[in-house]
């Protein structure tokens, strides 16, 4: 989102893009496949829809604020369709491991103070964070991303 | 004899445009850190948050304990890596 804001656009599908990656790893782990399987498809679903926003908002020309509510309801539907509008408990061979990996924790032990837990999803927010920071501010990509800026036309 | 008529004057927006970017620009350059510090938006928010934590802290018994602090880390997590990616 940082990258979409920055050069004056907006992405009203994210929470629907989320919904959807997770009903897809639901469904191909509650019907009994791999996690090692169904990991990629999720991510590669979100991709998907990803690269089919970018491809109407810079090569076909549709404003942001269209494609992606539309992509909003889109993804939502598909979402919806796939779970059949009902929960989902089971989540087959590897379930332990789906839920050791969004709701398992590492003990840190700091100095004087005893140890802190650490979620895993802040672990993976420090890490993507440290990739993040490094990309915008020492990269070619984000410092042309950053010049950009909120019209397109300036940075010659 | 007439005056010799003066071009138009140009409004006075430019010059005080000018003045005020000449102005912008020495407070950005010479103004000490504190004003630097408090001129930013992100630095009242923060400011903000710290305020409520401390509130919470005394006006509730469960805000501060660990396992409160780690469900909210792990809930605001998700937030966070959306608004990075």
């Amino acid at each position: 989102m940082t990258a979409v804001i920055v050069t004056g656009g907006i992405d009203l599908s994210v929470g629907a893009v989320l919904v959807l990656s997770g009903m897809v790893i639901g469904m191909t782990m509650n019907s009994g496949t791999s996690i090692w399987i169904a990991v990629p498809l999720a991510l590669g679903a979100a991709l998907l829809v990803g690269a089919i926003n970018g491809f109407l908002i810079a090569y076909v020309g549709v404003p942001p604020f269209v494609v992606t509510l539309g992509m909003l309801s889109i993804a939502r539907s598909l979402a919806m369709v796939s779970s059949g509008n009902r929960m989902v408990y089971q989540f087959g061979p590897d379930q332990s491991q789906l839920l050791a990996l969004g709701g398992g924790f590492a003990d840190l032990p700091l100095p004087f103070a005893g140890e802190i837990r650490i979620p895993n999803p802040v672990i993976v927010l420090s890490v993507l964070l440290l990739a993040a920071s490094f990309a915008f501010r020492w990269t070619r990509w984000g410092r042309h991303l950053f010049a950009i800026g909120a019209t397109r036309k300036r940075p010659r | 004899m007439r005056e010799p008529t003066l071009p138009p004057r140009q409004g006075p927006a430019p010059a005080r445009r000018d003045a005020s970017l000449e102005e912008s620009i020495g407070r950005r350059s010479h103004g000490n850190w504190l004003g630097w510090l408090f001129g930013q938006q992100t630095f009242w928010v923060s400011v903000a948050a710290v305020v409520a934590f401390v509130v919470l802290t005394f006006a509730s018994d469960v805000f501060a304990t660990q396992q409160n602090l780690f469900n909210v880390t792990r809930n605001f997590a998700f937030v966070a890596i959306i608004a990075i990616a």
